[in-house]
């Protein structure tokens, strides 16, 4: 099949699930006469449609940073929650829940704000590391920024206050969009889309970074710019969508290896089908989170547990091959 | 150079196709929004003023509601403390339009109302319930939990359905939330007579003990000794929990006063066996083994043998007036019955002072009068209560 077929399908299958998300729920719309009941409309349009378009952020924002950093680190194994920015972000989160205001704008910029300084904070002490190559320092400085801000989250939450803090803490650090309302889908929605964009738009170039440092100076890029660009353009999409969803560290590691399945390792076109996939996967999931039963279903269950398999799955079908 | 140019050229057209189809997916998306939108956006629901009440709530907000009251849904984290105040008023037999599974199985609130069966909606006691689940129900009201905010409280109210915050935590927010349920359940004169209640019988116990020097107070413990998990664990109440300032009211040093902590704390017995207290009184929610069970363990454990609590069998199970064990029968918990429990814990650390009062009796009155049981329902459920009441 054509690359192009193929991306039209899944576009095609995003827009459908799209819709789907807004008919379904607990709420049964088929039992009321649609055009009169009033309640269902108000379901449908505050609570399942900012829902849903926040799941479509979510979904696009984790896996195209995912697949972006997978390529600027030259490393599969790379995610979001590797070099630190998930803690770092849930760490923000936590902060500004417990000291500044629990108001979203606030869990936002704070989240961000400390996801990029888990950033630097890796990029810095990546540098102090003396061991091993340069991109295996960064993963071992992630790794202890992420730790280090994890003790933090967990120090905040000895310091919350048990009858206020405490428990808005746990469930935010629980995670899930059911909270979502149309303001937390305005709040996020500039910088997670910016962030998308900037790496939609880079995702020719993404490919230069494959390649050493000193070929892709000498094709005229600056690699360490490139980088920057698509590192903090990754961050502040993922700490976004961190601050209103919670910490979801699966998604963005495995749909970049499931787009590449499906498209071929070509950088520009695994982050746009990482875009595509992640957002039917995480509408997918978060409409069995606030359907599937009575109560909600934490959405880090759901991913994993749905997720996993069926990762499994489409990696191990030999018919898509890569070549197109 | 002709393949470079090629190749380039394709690149290009790739480009072009891809970015065409792109805004052709959000052109569609967004036609198709905005034609659902012309049709269907929810119309604003009047209001009626002469036919509302309003209240203002824990987080200070001012609420209208539309009467009559007669569909009142309370669920969400810790809902039980809600609950149990709300049963005090008559009506909310018939305004409780559903609750959580755990509430209906107490025998307590199965006397209160025999048809709570009914009003069980299945998800309702989870700690974030599904939101549409709570709207296909259209309640007039939904009360919760004032953290429940942006998880619950916001979406409810992004549909139009009228939401109340309340705290229930102490002495202050109980007789500042008394009142808000009060008018919701239209009965303000109950509600009057409940907070006078909570606070005559607040007031008579620290009367007695407010006097008390510090070195006149033992060192008292509140253990929640807990098995879940098939490990044990040691849990403490931190300074700002009720159970901590229950204790300080009655005359007690609580040592959980001295955790900087919060929420319950998890401590080793080192750190109990280091503030060895004179007194340990002993909680469990998790049904078996019962905090008489936990009591009469620890009391027969010759690692426990040398903390002075036990040497001098000062060693007490919290009360616990619900068969089912969990934490809203205890006395301890912030359900409504912790004003009993502040007399019972006042009588076992200071019993001189307390020679005069019959706690059975309390709270035989406290069933009749809070919750309007007759005297038989009151004596069946003094009947079921476990752990040391006497």
């Amino acid at each position: 099949m054509r690359y192009n077929v193929r991306f039209s399908v899944l576009a095609v299958a995003v827009s459908i699930l799209f819709m789907i998300s807004l008919l379904i729920g607990r709420y049964s719309l088929w039992s009321h006469d649609l055009l009169y009941d009033e309640l269902g409309k108000n379901i449908v349009w505050n609570i399942r449609l900012p829902r849903t378009l926040t799941a479509v952020l979510l979904g696009m924002a984790l896996s195209v940073s995912g697949a972006a950093l997978q390529s600027a680190f030259r490393n599969p194994l790379v995610g979001p929650g590797v070099i630190g920015v998930n803690q770092g972000a849930a760490f923000g989160a936590a902060f500004a829940i417990l000291f500044l205001s629990n108001y979203p704008l606030t869990i936002e910029i704070s989240s961000t704000l400390f996801g990029l300084l888990a950033l630097f904070m890796a990029y810095a002490m990546s540098s102090a590391i003396k061991y091993g190559r340069r991109v295996l320092r960064l993963v071992l400085a992630g790794l202890a920024v992420s730790a280090l801000f994890s003790g933090g989250v967990g120090v905040m939450k000895c310091l919350a206050d048990p009858l206020k803090q405490l428990p808005e803490l746990t469930f935010w650090l629980l995670g899930g969009l059911s909270g979502v309302v149309w303001r937390d889908f305005l709040y996020v929605l500039p910088l997670s889309l910016g962030g998308i964009i900037v790496l939609l738009i880079a995702r020719w170039r993404v490919n230069l970074l494959t390649l050493e440092d000193d070929v892709v100076l000498s094709l005229g890029t600056d690699p360490g710019k490139l980088r920057a660009l698509v590192v903090i353009a990754a961050v502040v999409a993922t700490s976004v969508v961190t601050s209103v969803a919670g910490v979801i560290g699966w998604v963005g590691l495995i749909v970049p290896h499931i787009a590449r399945k499906i498209f071929g390792t070509d950088s520009s076109r695994v982050i746009l089908a990482s875009a595509l996939l992640g957002a039917a996967l995480m509408i997918t999931f978060d409409s069995i989170a606030r359907t599937a039963s009575a109560g909600e279903i934490p959405l880090g269950i759901v991913t994993s547990l749905l997720g996993a398999p069926l990762f499994i799955f489409l990696l191990s079908r030999k018919e898509m091959g890569t070549s197109g | 150079m002709p393949g470079k140019e090629a190749c380039a050229k394709k690149r290009g057209n790739n480009l072009i196709r891809t970015s065409r189809l792109v805004v052709i997916v959000l052109v569609l998306i967004l036609a198709a929004v905005s034609v659902t939108y012309l049709i269907l956006w929810p119309k604003e629901m009047p209001l009626h003023e002469e036919n509302a009440i309003t209240v203002t709530d824990a987080l200070n907000r001012t609420v209208q509601i539309d009467l009559p009251i007669n569909k009142v849904i309370i669920t969400g984290k810790a809902a039980w403390p809600i609950v149990s105040l709300a049963y005090m008023f008559p009506s909310a037999k018939n305004r409780i339009y559903s609750l959580g599974q755990m509430i209906a199985t107490t025998s307590l609130f199965r006397i209160i109302d025999p048809d709570i069966d009914s009003k069980v909606v299945a998800g309702l006691e989870m700690d974030i319930p599904n939101i549409e689940e709570i709207a296909a129900q259209n309640p007039d009201v939904v009360i919760l939990k004032s953290y429940m905010k942006s998880n619950l409280g916001d979406p409810l109210e992004s549909i139009g359905i009228k939401v109340v915050y309340v705290d229930l935590e102490n002495l202050d927010t109980y007789l500042r939330d008394i009142k808000v349920l009060g008018k919701i359940f239209g009965d303000e004169a109950k509600a009057e007579e409940i907070a006078n209640y909570y606070q005559e019988k607040h007031e008579f116990i620290s009367s007695k003990t407010r006097s008390i020097e510090n070195e006149d107070r033992p060192k008292v413990l509140l253990l929640y000794y807990d098995t879940k998990g098939g490990t044990i664990s040691f849990n403490v109440p931190g300074a700002r929990w009720l159970q901590t300032s229950m204790i300080e009211v009655a005359g007690g040093y609580p040592l959980s006063k001295e955790l900087s902590g919060t929420g319950w704390n998890t401590v080793s017995f080192e750190q109990i066996a280091r503030w060895n207290p004179d007194m340990i009184f002993v909680v469990t929610y998790s049904g078996d083994p019962s905090p008489s069970d936990i009591k009469h363990k620890l009391l027969d454990d010759p690692l426990w043998k040398s903390i002075n609590a036990l040497a001098e069998g000062k060693v007490y199970a919290f009360p616990h007036d619900c068969d089912n064990l969990l934490a809203l029968g205890s006395w301890d918990s912030p359900c409504s019955r912790w004003i009993l429990g502040i007399m019972w814990t006042a009588m076992k650390i200071h019993p001189s002072l307390f020679s005069d009062v019959n706690l059975a009796e309390e709270a035989k009155g406290f069933y009749m009068k809070m919750y309007c049981l007759n005297e038989d329902e009151a004596i069946a459920v003094i009947n079921e209560i476990t752990g040391d009441l006497k």
